[in-house]
């Protein structure tokens, strides 16, 4: 198990003595075995956090904790780490086979046995046949697989990725991420995960922690992530297209709730109203494009004017005003739906899957 | 005819202007060095010096073969402390953050763009003071501590190349700073530990006005002082045919080195991650 506890990192800055926090106070559980990404905009300090796991990077404040013990201090050679650049980091004077094998080498493992785990790893990640190259005679993938095998040769404690997809073609990377989890669970490494691919960090770990500026927003699985966002960062950050977000307020109207916006009027259901502090404070709704439907003009719907249709392929994105409002809605519908710019619809909002945001409290989500 | 014929036309024409008066100039060395200047037949006598010393016009010319032992000496003792010293250094000035970087590597660049040859006067006095004068020790010192500031920063030029990535690679993979510096970074700016042992060879090889300067002692002559010596106070060189003949001794084992090496040169290659 892998422990952060309200690890800090300061860079200092010799000329003016500036230092500028990268990472403010993250705490983090990784279990055995799982696979967990961090996610976040850039420079919200996800390289650095995975720099002090590797303990490439002394914590300036916190303590990072394997299986109970506190290794701040332990050199990175001790930790037994995998680890995958961005740059994949070959080095260049040395082949593949040769590559893959200095971790071993390194360890002191006898030369034959060194060569033999080598070649089997590369077996696995179907790069056999490229031992003989040098690194600046591979493909941008090829490279990858390198790296993937030079840290998973010495059967790591935990495994480290840095953006390992960055640099890779849409196709290509979709191949190699089931690749890379299939491996993973097969060896049952933990492994951490940097990406700033949401639809990728999604799709491949088991709990996700979304960063941003520094701190961890949410720590979660991506179903909570996508369904359950516990503030509004999480909600605009996850999911294309975006997330709705109309800002208004929240007010009581004949006994019942209602989130009133500029244009939009919507009678919360009952078994989903707010807490009694939060009413009349600054507050978002918050809706998918996916969990609005276009219906017909009845209680409790929105009139909007359609601006925009745009053609997403298996289905259409429809960009629409509400007719006293001036925020565009973004609404995804079925292709069979004959809709026209200019046309005015009503819209309906699925009564589970709307959010609510009080704005006056950092976003924080008051209806999970 | 076509553009690109005429465009060759235009750049071979271009290089050989430029490549015929040093052509002439080295065929003209070669006869001044083959040829007896009364007779003008073909002669080698300008060679005698390679079998013993020799005197011409008035000046003594010990054998050559011991000077050709110091100046190989000479040379690699200097190649030897400037790679060994540049190449730690530079690493350092490229890697690692110590008190005083920031003005030490200014102080570096201020003594790289120095003409030492203003100080020069300087440099012998405190020599003197030292009791260095006429020694190979005081030598050394001002040869390197002239060459040096400037090989450090071409090395470290090299080091600034090796993105950060490959030492922290080999750090992961089990090896200690020092160790990721010998197995990884080390191969990686081998081409320029490469150019700057060929810079240092080349200057001590080629290096005379020190020797005129703070060496008295015949035995303690280098190639380039023994020539010098066939230059007059009065700056008048006594002997064309001999001074050329040792010119071609000289120069002739740097241009072999020169055309065999050129190849190894252009193939070197630096780097090797892709998308960075
Ligand atoms: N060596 C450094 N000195 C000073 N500041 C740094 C240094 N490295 C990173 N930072 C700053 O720390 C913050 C976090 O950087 P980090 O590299 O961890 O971001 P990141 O989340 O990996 O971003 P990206 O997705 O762009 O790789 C950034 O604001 C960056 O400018
Ligand atoms: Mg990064």
């Amino acid at each position: 198990m892998i422990q952060l506890k309200g690890v800090v990192k300061e860079y200092g800055n010799a000329k003016n003595k500036e230092v500028t926090r990268a990472v403010d106070g993250i705490d983090l559980e990784i279990n055995q075995g799982e696979f967990i990404a961090l996610l976040g905009p850039s420079g919200c300090g996800k390289t650095t956090t995975l720099m002090m796991i590797a303990g490439l990077l002394k914590a300036t404040k916190g303590e990072i904790l394997f299986d109970g013990k506190v290794v701040n201090q332990m050199e990175p050679k001790d930790r037994n780490i995998g680890m995958v650049f961005q740059s994949y980091a070959l080095y260049p004077h040395l082949k593949v086979i040769d590559n893959i094998a200095f971790p071993l080498r390194e360890k002191k493992v006898p030369k034959a046995e060194a060569y033999e785990k080598a070649k089997n790893i590369a077996k696995k990640l179907q790069i056999e046949n490229l031992l003989n190259r040098k690194p600046a005679q591979l493909s941008g993938g090829q490279q990858q697989r390198v790296a993937m095998a030079r840290a998973l040769v010495k059967e790591p404690q935990i495994l480290l990725l840095d953006e390992p997809m960055s640099n890779l073609d849409a196709r290509l990377k979709l191949d190699l991420r089931d690749e890379i989890r299939k491996l993973q669970r097969e060896i049952g490494v933990t492994t951490i995960i940097v990406t700033h691919d949401q639809e990728e960090a999604l799709a491949i770990s088991d709990r996700v922690a979304v960063l941003d500026a520094g701190k961890i927003q949410q720590y979660d699985t991506p179903y909570n992530l996508y369904h359950k966002p516990k503030n509004l960062f999480i909600a605009n950050f996850l999911g294309t297209p975006p997330m709705n977000i109309v800002e208004g307020h929240v007010e009581e109207q004949d006994g019942r709730q209602v989130f009133a916006a500029e244009g939009v009027r919507y009678m919360l259901p009952q078994n989903r109203e707010v807490a009694k502090e939060h009413i009349g404070c600054r507050v978002a709704i918050g809706l998918r494009p996916n969990d609005i439907r276009i219906c017909e003009s009845t209680e409790n719907t929105i009139p909007v004017r359609i601006e925009l249709v745009e053609q997403l392929g298996a289905e259409q994105l429809i960009k629409a005003k509400p007719l006293a409002g001036d925020h565009i809605i973004r609404i995804v519908a079925e292709n069979e739906m004959k809709l026209k710019a200019g046309e005015t619809v009503s819209i309906r909002i699925l009564e589970n899957k709307f959010h609510l945001f009080n704005l006056e409290r950092n976003g924080i989500n008051i209806l999970s | 005819m076509s553009k690109k014929i005429l465009k060759l036309l235009v750049v071979h024409t271009y290089m050989a202007m430029l490549t015929v008066p040093i052509l002439f100039m080295i065929v003209w060395y070669f006869m001044t060095a083959t040829f007896n200047s009364y007779t003008g037949s073909f002669s080698l006598d300008n060679f005698a010096f390679m079998f013993g010393p020799i005197e011409s016009m008035g000046i003594k010319l010990p054998a050559i073969w011991p000077i050709v032992l110091n100046t190989l000496v000479y040379s690699f003792t200097i190649v030897m402390i400037e790679v060994l010293i540049s190449v730690p250094a530079a690493y350092a000035f490229s890697r690692l953050d110590f008190k005083g970087k920031r003005n030490a590597m200014k102080f570096l660049f201020i003594m790289r763009s120095f003409p030492g040859v203003t100080l020069i006067i300087a440099t012998f006095f405190i020599l003197v003071k030292m009791n260095l004068v006429d020694t190979y020790l005081g030598i050394i010192l001002v040869a390197i501590t002239g060459s040096l500031p400037g090989h450090v920063y071409i090395m470290k030029g090299f080091f600034d190349e090796v993105p950060w990535d490959l030492e922290w690679a080999a750090m992961t993979d089990g090896c200690s700073r020092f160790r990721a510096f010998r197995k990884v970074i080390l191969p990686a700016v081998k081409p320029g530990i490469g150019a700057i042992a060929i810079f240092s060879f080349l200057g001590a090889y080629g290096e005379w006005f020190l020797f005129k300067l703070l060496i008295f002692s015949d035995t303690r002559l280098i190639i380039g002082g023994y020539i010098a010596k066939l230059i007059t106070e009065e700056n008048v060189i006594v002997d064309y045919g001999l001074i050329s003949a040792l010119g071609l001794f000289y120069t002739l084992p740097v241009i072999l080195f020169y055309i065999f090496s050129q190849k190894i040169f252009m193939k070197v290659n630096i780097g090797g991650s892709k998308g960075v």
